[in-house]
């Protein structure tokens, strides 16, 4: 499920309602119209040291609040390789899936995925009364990280493409040659105003592209295609991040992936 | 509610930086550093009972078990002032996803210590009594196995009690929600003044040393 943000910093009213007009063409199933993110930034605290008269490096904490990934918060750092996601929600048996949309795409139904197992709680190891990640940052490690910025992205849509048989003449990965390849798969764009502390920033765009046969396209591979959708929707110009957190790991760190982008995307 | 076993295994650990505030008259400095417990499910499969010697794996050993869905714990000193029952503000977050073990190092931590909870939580009201006893690393038979075993590592590393008299320690206590709920908070102390009186005799309860439940690492005073 290779992902990738675009933020467009000089967008204009109309960049955002033509972007939206093109992409109505394509009869999107539109999601969710309102979806938010927090996205927080901490720096490290320079009066921590570990010999008083050596400063430490500069390295920076990235929290990100995702509202479709509901009571989870995703963190890294600039000098991670991997992620880790806590939660405030407890699974519990009331969690099954039990509805879904009526195409058979389960995108809206919440996943007991990444809740906290109620054995964590019983066998005495949380007390089962959790605050959320940042809130502890913010409240008790203040002498390790300090908060300086925090971007929120809201009034957001969700649009869902089928993308059914559709032909990209895209450069091959290795030789560069251009190359074409048959794609069929569901495309996920969420877009969403960005406001730094209530001055406009930028319109963001999260790419997600799910290929129906299942196939985990190599890292390289992954962002050719990435870039040719995004080429085809006409997506406009922008500040595009595509990296992933660790480029040499095999296993998907979707979550990860994400939390990297938008610290790339999210630098003013 | 039926009673529950305690099963948790701890790791406590410190920040390995030091903080030395800018000392500037007139301002007061109140941020300090924490100490944090990360705490997972002993879980069974990772127990193994051949009493009385008791075996369990180890982070140390097995990198891995950073994967496990753990629980990071902060917790401030306990409130001052004449009290009847001690109340100590706790924080909590749970990572359901992701080493915790890499993730320590970069959020400014190092591994202390591990240990290894045993017990038995009983419900009375909204009390929980707990009855649990501490494991450490036996490291004195741990040597003497990886001699035996040319210096394999055993995958679950052998336990001995803290207390070696086999003792339990009894803790009754009230997890409120919010510490700004003041209502909860006199509730809670009243129900515990009333169990105390009623297990008199039994087990004399009594409030801990607030010093020794406080979780601060000492700041370092800036020399000018």
């Amino acid at each position: 499920m290779p992902s990738a943000i675009v933020l467009v910093q000089n967008a204009s009213p109309s960049t955002i309602t033509g972007f939206h007009d093109q992409l109505s063409n394509e009869l999107p199933k539109i999601l969710n119209s309102n979806w938010q993110f927090e996205f927080k930034i901490f720096k490290n605290n320079p009066f921590s040291r570990v010999d008083p008269s050596v400063p430490t490096p500069t390295t920076f904490l990235y929290t990100l609040y995702l509202s479709y990934f509901p009571q989870k918060i995703i963190s890294i750092t600039n000098n991670s390789t991997s992620s880790i996601i806590t939660s405030v929600a407890v699974s519990s048996s009331n969690d099954i899936k039990t509805e879904y949309d009526s195409d058979g795409d389960d995108d809206e139904v919440r996943k007991p995925d990444f809740d906290v197992p109620a054995s964590h709680i019983m066998s005495n190891a949380s007390t089962g009364l959790s605050n959320p990640w940042d809130s502890v940052l913010t409240s008790k490690l203040q002498s390790l990280w300090t908060l300086r910025q925090v971007i929120k992205g809201d009034n957001g849509n969700v649009y869902k493409l089928h993308v059914n048989q559709l032909a990209l003449t895209i450069p091959d990965a290795v030789s560069g040659e251009p190359t074409t390849v048959t794609l069929s798969g569901a495309l996920i764009i969420k877009t969403a105003n960005c406001f730094l502390h209530g001055s406009f920033k930028g319109f963001l765009i999260e790419v997600e592209f799910t290929p129906s046969d299942g196939q985990i396209v190599e890292s390289v591979m992954r962002k050719v295609v990435l870039r040719g959708l995004m080429e085809h929707y006409k997506f406009p110009l922008g500040k595009l991040c595509l990296e992933r957190l660790n480029e040499y790991e095999n296993v998907e760190d979707k979550y990860g992936d994400l939390c990297h982008q938008y610290a790339q995307a999210l630098q003013f | 509610m039926a009673p529950l076993p305690v099963r948790v295994h701890t790791l406590l650990a410190m920040p390995y930086l030091k903080y030395y505030p800018k000392v500037e008259p007139g301002k007061v400095n109140q941020i300090e550093m924490c100490k944090i417990r990360v705490q997972r499910e002993w879980t069974l499969a990772d127990w193994e009972d051949h009493t009385p010697q008791i075996r369990a794996r180890s982070v140390v050993h097995n990198e891995r078990l950073g994967n496990d869905v753990w629980t990071i714990q902060l917790s401030d000193i306990p409130l001052a002032g004449k009290r009847s029952t001690t109340s100590q503000a706790i924080y909590e977050s749970t990572i359901t996803s992701g080493n915790v073990l890499p993730y320590l190092t970069v959020l400014g931590y190092k591994m202390e210590t591990e240990f290894w909870v045993q017990g038995h939580r009983f419900f009375h009201n909204r009390i929980i009594i707990e009855l649990t006893r501490i494991f450490v690393a036996n490291t004195e038979t741990f040597q003497r196995e990886m001699g035996e075993r040319e210096n394999k590592t055993p995958e679950k590393i052998p336990l001995q009690l803290l207390d070696r008299s086999g003792q339990f320690l009894v803790r009754a206590y009230v997890n409120v929600a919010k510490m700004t709920d003041v209502d909860a908070l006199s509730r809670a102390n009243t129900e515990l003044l009333l169990l105390q009186a009623e297990l008199a005799g039994l087990f004399d309860l009594a409030m801990p040393d607030r010093m020794c439940m406080d979780g601060r690492v000492a700041t370092v005073q800036e020399k000018p």
